[in-house]
């Protein structure tokens, strides 16, 4: 009875159940359970508890609640909707005020609206650079479906293999140390622990650092791994340990490649556990197509030196950009505002 | 989305809050049992369902129908549950069988009797305990998972996009969550056939 005495993933079990498998997954299914008396009693067990769970009789809310339920909508929540409509609370105003808190709101939209768009704008631009050095920068793109994984619309398993992929050419091509980070979820601490090593000296990886966290809603194995390149196997054995959380790979001459967030609430802890990861590996020398001077060389001066840089590059950039998107708009505000003091001075005239 | 959803959310969007009444009709229902199965409580259960539709109403102009209603609804319940379960860990626990100390002493605490009438089937209604109650000892993303599948009947692609992970994701959580949770009806089983009874458990260690 023990689940972990066949090495066949359960969650295909799982999902066969609810037939949620391909064709090819479910005779997977069908022929081994066909043959392993372990896993007919692993697929009985999740189909009891599964059948247990739909059986139990649905809650309904008492007829009480339900009241209170639509009170409670048409009291609080109707006043502030219609608020934001046209008869808000402007309606009560002598005729001359509307235009002249207009011209107020004007006057404070525009340039905030400005600055807004200009840090936008400037932000993309800097985030796309900093996506890649110049040399390595057609897959920017590749990156960016990448960074958009986590929209329900794309298809989210092929973005991500196309981040393997992307992370894997461009790796090719520069051939220097790649350090992986790896942010499983699991259900056994231990046991996944002990599959990991054996993982690793199966495929002769270094194991640079493995932590293991265990909070009340989640048991986390955070696992650092020197490997000689990423290949779509060693992401598949890897991910038999426990579910992917994130999954992030840092170069030693680029640090913060954009990092495969799988669950979107999540994104606080990702931010804070790549920040903590923003050391350079050692490293072998830099390919010669690859700029030297704009890079972070070794060293603890040189990585100060480019975050001062880099990060006094942004904040000028913000602003310059929100200057620019003013001065392009000039006319129209400068419009805008002729035509509202206009329409304020014939009020006051009547 | 369907159709008639679309049709009364853009009803609401202009204003008509008899629109969001006929929806509330069509999902209450669902997100209260959802509610009820991720907090194991009715009173926890009723705010956060009104939390939801609040949330829903106030916010329905930034719905931009890139998912189904129901989705972007589940959505906006799941967070307000697994936010009333952050917020439980950080309130103080009260064991229901310690004494209250009062400026008279101590004295037993008095709860209402919230046991169902006698005409219930006395297994069935063991049963659904069990089961309730391991319901509540899973982590609340497994709790989520299970609820969503295995209580409210959604597909995977709709989990997928309700908890915005991979299919995949949904797949090896939903596993790991029925695992635990036949291993605690086991637990739980086992202790019931050997006669002890989890009180008695914690006073002999």
């Amino acid at each position: 009875m023990n689940p972990r005495s066949c090495d066949f993933p359960g969650k295909l079990l799982s999902a066969y159940l609810d037939d949620e498998v391909s064709e090819a997954e479910r005779e997977r299914v069908e022929r081994h359970i066909a043959q392993c008396t372990t896993c007919r009693l692993r697929l009985d067990e999740l189909r009891g508890v599964s059948q247990m769970l739909s059986q139990i009789p649905q809650e309904t809310p008492s007829s009480s609640f339900r009241k209170q339920l639509r009170d409670s909508l048409v009291d609080d929540v109707s006043p502030t909707r219609s608020q934001s409509s046209t008869k808000g609370f402007l309606s009560g105003l002598p005729l001359g005020r509307p235009a002249l808190a207009a011209v107020i709101i004007l006057l404070l939209i525009v340039p905030l609206a400005a600055l807004i768009t200009g840090i936008q704008m400037t932000g993309r631009m800097a985030s796309d650079e900093a996506l890649l050095p110049e040399a390595v920068s057609p897959y920017a793109e590749e990156g960016e479906i990448m960074t958009e994984a986590d929209e329900p619309e794309e298809a989210p398993d092929e973005a991500s293999e196309e981040y393997i992929e992307f992370a894997a050419r461009a790796e090719q091509q520069t051939s220097v140390a790649v350090r992986a980070t790896f942010e499983l979820e699991v259900e056994d601490l231990l046991a996944a622990r002990r599959d990991l090593l054996q993982l690793a000296a199966e495929l002769d990886l270094t194991v640079h650092e493995e932590t293991l966290r265990e909070s009340v809603d989640l048991q986390q194995y955070l696992l650092v791994l020197d490997v000689p390149s990423v290949s779509d196997e060693l992401r598949k054995r890897i991910e038999d340990l426990g579910a992917f959380r994130q999954y992030q790979i840092q170069r030693e001459y680029h640090p913060a490649l954009p990092l495969s967030i799988e669950d979107v609430e999540d994104v606080e802890e990702v931010a804070s556990v790549s920040e903590s990861r923003l050391e350079i590996i050692a490293s072998e020398p830099l390919p010669p197509h690859l700029d030297s001077d704009s890079l972070p060389g070794d060293g603890f001066w040189p990585m100060i030196y480019s975050a001062l840089s880099s990060s006094w590059h942004r904040f000028g950039s913000h602003v310059a950009g929100a200057v620019l998107w003013m001065a392009a708009h000039a006319v129209h505000v400068l419009f805008a505002v002729l035509v509202v003091l206009g329409a304020y001075f014939v009020c006051r005239m009547r | 989305m369907t159709s008639k959803d679309a049709e009364l959310v853009q009803q609401c969007k202009l204003g008509d809050i008899s629109a969001f009444e006929k929806l509330l009709d069509e999902y209450e229902g669902k997100i209260y049992n959802m509610a009820y199965r991720m907090l194991g409580d009715r009173q926890d259960a009723e705010d956060a369902t009104q939390e939801t539709f609040m949330k829903a109403y106030t916010s329905l102009d930034g719905f931009r129908g890139d998912s189904s209603f129901s989705t972007w609804l589940y959505r906006i319940a799941k967070n307000v549950c697994l936010d009333e379960i952050r917020r439980r860990q950080r309130k103080p626990v009260y064991h229901l069988d310690e004494p209250v100390t009062t400026p008279t002493g101590q004295i037993q605490r008095q709860l209402p009797d919230e046991s169902p009438a006698p005409d219930e089937v006395v297994v069935e209604h063991e049963k659904r305990r069990a089961i309730e109650e391991a319901l509540g000892k899973l982590p609340p993303h497994h709790r989520t998972v299970i609820v969503l599948r295995d209580i409210q009947g959604l597909s995977y692609n709709e989990i997928a996009e309700i908890l915005k992970v991979k299919l995949g994701t949904v797949k090896s959580r939903l596993y790991r969550a029925r695992s635990s949770m036949s291993a605690v009806l086991q637990e739980m089983e086992l202790f019931r056939r050997q006669g002890v009874r989890q009180g008695e458990r914690r006073e002999e260690t």
